[in-house]
């Protein structure tokens, strides 16, 4: 049988469609050729696809975090569940972005089905691998490197009066090494370069959006109707996610801190406020009690390895999590079911705390430490 | 289907999913069986839903009994049609989830006022299972109240009072609680308390506002449940028959039930089929005609029959209506939850017991305005936007309790649905004196309003409504002065069972279901012998009127 | 009386018989210029009825894909204001139909022109409202935006902002967190 073969219209585009390291398809993306409407429409596509993936691929681990605090209703606790819901609806505009200009989203990565332990998807952090650990101080430092800005503000301790480093990610035994933050070890391109490059194209092409199979409602704002609201939604994504200069939400007129700040106070465990034009980490942040679970081996736990209770609670948790990964991609897909796979997938998230609350509290035998859910698509 | 099942369970609704449940998690491999006479109404249809929205219809009302169906006799009509839903899920199809536990005098009625029965048990013997009702119900609720003794808090954040409440809140701290003549007078004086309404919402609501019909299964429907009990593969002898009328229950001797009847509705063939134990949970309208009418050697007038007392002590909630009217509505509020947020239990207190309980509530439906019939109508921007901000209606009910009588009875009359049930008649009758207290009651509401502002535009004590049915099968001591004993099994039976509102001995001033949920729990340890402390505080001598 | 012969043709009151029949893509877009004037006519969307579209869509979808079929209904509506804006040119037209057919919105309806109003502006006109209409007020006289409302999905209430215009209870401590 012949395998069909993909014919690509020119050399550039066969290339952007190969690259699946995220600093060179910006890269390539600047080296222009003949077709320079088409070529960069299909760059912008490869970016844009590059985004929603690195967007859904923080949820999971967000999730699971959250899950592990014993006080669902704590400040922690509400804190990670509202940046959970601000990652939510970046995947949607970023998802709206694609089906504006006549894409269909593919949330997650077909050849290694998002399975953990992962690095960011793109190569975009070579050294960054994610766990799923539930809240830790590994976990935490990891979330800031996600979201980590070009420029970190300066924020001084208080008590001490000194400029607060945010060290370096853990090592794969989960141990944070001494020292100061070396930038070498850290990203190639951050996320917040990747949202600049897909900008720029389009404000570049203005492509006339097409508005049909997009979604507003509760996950999703508003539609890209064009390139404004694009621009609109890219701001937004940024200073939700890694912030700007003006950290705190008073001069950003946000509601809220940014991600990365966010994430920052918990491990640090101290607030950051505002006094005069300088910003202090002040006032305790304690780290809220949560349940222990062990990092989650690669490629989940087996059936035969673990109690039929436990199976039936891994299992079941993955195959809910593969349905919200279904009606999230049937959403926006051509001839997909729209906003009513939407609202299935909004019902179908609570559902997987069912089976991922229980499975957190059940130790695993002959160890300290608990259980946790694989998240596996079946 | 098996020749024989360990449990058959009539009805599927909020009791029957509970104890299969509970049952099942005891023991996995327990052989059920549930038989439910109407069909099964997909939920969460994105069809129905937008038919929901744009036409106001709803896919199961078509279950329920028609006008022509039921009638009542007495000075009171007590209203059948359009109050049970008939399905794979029962009335939890349909209702708003308002889960209010019952209060500790609600159980000892008689004792206080010589009205009504007492309940053969406590408040603090259901305690602990109104904790696993709340916890499986998912009930939202204040965990800063203490209307009730509680050993553990709601499982589920309250939903905030909305703005509108407000203007009622802020009248209820300037008014004093009154006691009115025929209340017991504590001597102290404190003003009205506002409350969160407890409402059964998983924490996936997304404040839709059709609660009627869920878009994403937000309010809990024992269809739910019930789903995820034949889905669940550990469960291999769990069944559900839907479309199965049951019409008799058999027995082999007086206290041995063998097996019940039932109808196929859509072959027509009848089919007998055997349990070990049998529960009824097809709720206070049926099993007290099903009891009647499963006559035999041992029971010449029905199981459970023998004194006659099959159907009586019939009561349901009245609802007070008082509604009143400001001149402008300067906020433009309008509807937006579909759940009554603001309540209080001020006037449902021991001292308010014996003239009348009154659990009264502000109607979310109020204020409102029905903007986009205004734009049906073809009214201009200009024109809707007087209407949105000009006269505003709220509207204060109140559930009243009844007291259960004798001469009060729910029973078949000739004819039959369209699912082959017997059809209903009720003879229900309130006294002279009864209806003088509920009228008083009225002003209760009305010095509300006016507190508010407001000008009375209508004031009533509405026909009560049959969704609150109990007692038709209640709970006591001795077959003389009841047809269920305090596990709520059929008198003088080994291993009949009935779950649901029939078997409650009062019907409070709330809404009944938490209370049916926890007994649900109750029986499940009691079926199953897992109770770590049989809670059982002492009834020395039980009291209620005949 | 308005229109002509298409508007005012008698038919049955039931809904138009369209089984197994699909709306083309034309269909589709003339129906949303519809819904676009219900917004624009009642001034009560934000920038443009485009974040509302999906949920309109999606009920489009709803109503022909299962039974019983809107598309005859939906197909009807355009023939009607077809003529309606041949007959008084597109503005005039909704206006026309808006606000002065005449039609008895309680009534069966049996002229294509009825059909046209109760089926589909009718629906139309409740659609537009729970999908985000009625945020449209609240403010006029200072008060807070509407923001919730039967049939709208707000969103989860575990949210840095309520669902509901809200009572505050604490007036003195009001930067309180919702839960």
């Amino acid at each position: 049988m012949e395998i069909p073969t993909i014919n690509y219209k020119n050399k550039f585009q066969e290339q952007a469609s190969k690259i699946d390291n995220v600093q060179e398809l910006i890269a390539h993306s600047k080296t222009v050729e003949i077709n320079e409407y088409e070529d960069k429409m299909f760059v912008l596509k490869e970016l844009l696809n590059n985004a929603v993936i690195l967007e859904f691929a923080t949820i999971p681990i967000y999730l699971q975090a959250m899950w592990t605090i014993k006080d669902n209703k704590c400040e922690v606790a509400k804190s990670i569940r509202n940046i959970f819901q601000e990652e939510m609806l970046h995947m949607a505009m970023v998802c709206n972005m694609i089906a504006g200009i006549g894409g269909e989203p593919k949330i997650y990565n077909t050849k290694n089905r998002l399975s953990f332990p992962s690095g960011l998807p793109g190569g975009v952090h070579p050294k960054l691998f994610l766990y799923l650990e539930g809240l830790n101080d590994c976990s935490l430092r990891n979330f800031m490197e996600i979201e980590l800005p070009e420029e970190i503000a300066d924020i001084y301790d208080y008590d001490s009066g000194e400029l607060v480093d945010i060290g370096n990610i853990s090592d794969k035994n989960g141990v944070i090494p001494n020292g100061k933050y070396d930038k070498d070890h850290s990203h190639n391109a951050t996320i917040g370069e990747l949202y600049d490059r897909i900008n720029e194209l389009f404000q570049e092409l203005q492509p006339k959006m097409n508005v049909e199979r997009q979604l507003a409602g509760p996950l999703s704002w508003w539609v890209m109707a064009d390139s404004n609201s694009v621009s609109k939604a890219i701001d937004m994504i940024k200073e939700q996610g890694e912030g700007s200069e003006n950290v705190t939400p008073a001069s950003t007129g946000m509601d809220n801190l940014a991600h990365f700040y966010r994430f920052w106070e918990v491990f640090y465990q101290k607030k950051i406020v505002q006094e005069g034009d300088k910003y202090y980490f002040k006032g305790a942040n304690p780290r809220p009690e949560t349940y222990t679970i062990a990092r989650v081996p690669k490629g989940g736990y087996k059936e035969a390895d673990v109690s039929p209770e436990v199976w039936h609670l891994t299992n079941s948790f993955d195959e809910v999590y593969t349905e919200l990964v279904k009606f999230l991609e049937d959403a926006w897909a051509i001839d997909g079911r729209g906003q009513a796979a939407l609202v299935n997938a909004v019902e179908v998230m609570f559902k997987l705390e069912q089976y991922a609350l229980p499975l957190m509290k059940i130790p695993i035998p002959g160890k300290s430490e608990n259980y946790g859910p694989s998240f596996r698509i079946i | 289907m098996k020749k024989k099942y360990d449990y058959i369970i009539v009805g599927a609704g909020v009791a029957a999913a509970t104890v299969a449940r509970g049952l099942l998690l005891n023991k996995q491999d327990t052989s059920i069986l549930i038989l439910e006479a109407g069909p099964e109404i997909k939920a969460k249809d994105r069809r129905f839903w937008w038919d929901y929205i744009t036409r106001g219809e709803r896919p199961y009302t078509y279950t329920y009994d028609q006008k022509f169906e039921a009638d009542s006799t007495g000075n009171i009509e007590y209203q059948t049609d359009g109050v049970r839903v008939k399905a794979y899920g029962g009335s939890t199809m349909h209702w708003g989830a308002w889960s209010l536990r019952f209060k500790p005098e609600d159980f000892n009625l008689h004792t206080n006022t010589g009205l009504g029965a007492d309940w053969p048990l406590n408040y603090e013997d259901l305690e602990s299972y109104y904790n696993d009702a709340e916890s499986f119900l998912s009930v939202c609720g204040d965990e800063n109240e203490n209307w009730v003794p509680r050993s553990k808090p709601y499982p589920v954040p309250p939903f905030q009072w909305t703005a509108a409440d407000g203007e009622m809140i802020k009248a209820w701290e300037q008014l004093d609680v009154v006691y009115q003549e025929g209340d017991l007078n504590p001597g102290v004086k404190s003003k009205i308390k506002s409350g969160k309404m407890p409402i059964a919402r998983y924490r996936k609501c997304m404040t839709t506002g059709t609660c009627k019909y869920c878009p994403i299964g937000g309010r809990f429907n024992a269809q739910y449940v019930l789903d995820d009990l034949k889905n669940d593969l550990r469960f291999i002898n769990f069944e559900v028959r839907i479309n199965s009328p049951v019409h008799h229950v058999n027995v082999s001797s007086k206290s041995k039930i063998e097996s019940v009847t039932f109808t196929d509705n859509l072959t027509g063939k009848e089919h007998t089929v055997a349990g070990e134990t049998v529960i009824l949970a097809s709720g206070a309208y049926n099993v007290p005609k099903l009891l009647r009418a499963s006559k035999n050697e041992f029971w010449k007038d029905g199981i459970g029959n023998d004194y006659d007392l099959v159907g009586r002590f019939v009561v349901s909630h009245s609802l007070l209506n008082v509604v009143g009217k400001a001149k402008t509505n300067p906020n433009g509020w309008f509807q937006e939850y579909d759940f009554p947020t603001l309540m209080s239990h001020s006037y449902n207190t021991k001292e308010h017991q014996k003239k009348g309980k009154i659990f009264i509530f502000k109607n979310r439906a109020t204020p409102n305005t029905d903007i986009a019939q205004l734009m049906i109508d073809g009214k201009n921007r200009e024109e809707i936007d007087a209407i949105v901000y000009g006269e505003m209606e709220v509207n204060i009910q109140a559930f009243l309790e009844e007291k259960g009588k004798f001469s009060n009875r729910l029973e078949a009359r000739p004819g039959v649905d369209r699912f082959g049930l017997p059809q209903t008649t009720v003879h229900f009758s309130r006294t002279d004196e009864e209806m003088k207290n509920a009228n008083d009651r009225l002003q209760l509401l009305e010095e509300i309003l006016v507190k508010m502002g407001l000008e009375i535009t209508s004031s009533k004590v509405d026909k009560p409504g049959g969704h609150h049915t109990t007692g038709t099968a209640r709970m006591g001591t001795t077959p003389e002065n009841s047809v269920t004993d305090k596990f709520m099994r059929v008198h003088n039976t080994d291993n009949l069972y009935v779950c649901s509102n029939a078997a409650f001995p009062t019907g409070s001033a709330v809404n009944p279901t938490l209370t049916l949920t926890a007994l649900a729990f109750r029986l499940v340890e009691n079926l199953t012998n897992s109770a770590k402390t049989k809670k059982n505080s002492k009834k020395n001598e039980w009291k209620y009127q005949l | 009386m308005i229109g002509g012969s298409v508007c005012n043709e008698q038919i049955s009151a039931s809904l138009i018989f369209a089984e197994g029949q699909k709306l083309t893509h034309e269909n589709k877009e003339a129906l949303w210029e519809i819904f676009e004037a219900i917004g624009e006519t009642w001034k009560n969307t934000v920038y443009s009825s485009n974040n509302q579209r999906s949920s309109w869509f999606e009920m489009l979808k709803a109503k022909t894909e299962n039974a019983p079929n809107y598309t005859g209904e939906y197909v009807n509506a355009i023939y009607v204001l077809n003529e309606l804006f041949t007959e008084y040119g597109k503005k005039e037209a909704f206006k026309k139909l808006f606000f002065e057919s005449d039609v008895d919105n309680s009534a069966p309806p049996t002229t294509r022109l009825a059909h046209c109003k109760v089926f589909v502006i009718n629906e139309f006109i409740r659609m537009q409202i729970t999908a985000g209409g009625f945020k449209s007020w609240g403010e006029a006289n200072g008060g807070e935006q509407a923001k919730n409302y039967h049939g709208f999905l707000a969103g989860t209430r575990y949210n840095r902002t309520p669902r509901v215009r809200a009572f505050d209870e604490d007036p003195v401590y009001s930067k309180k967190e919702n839960v």
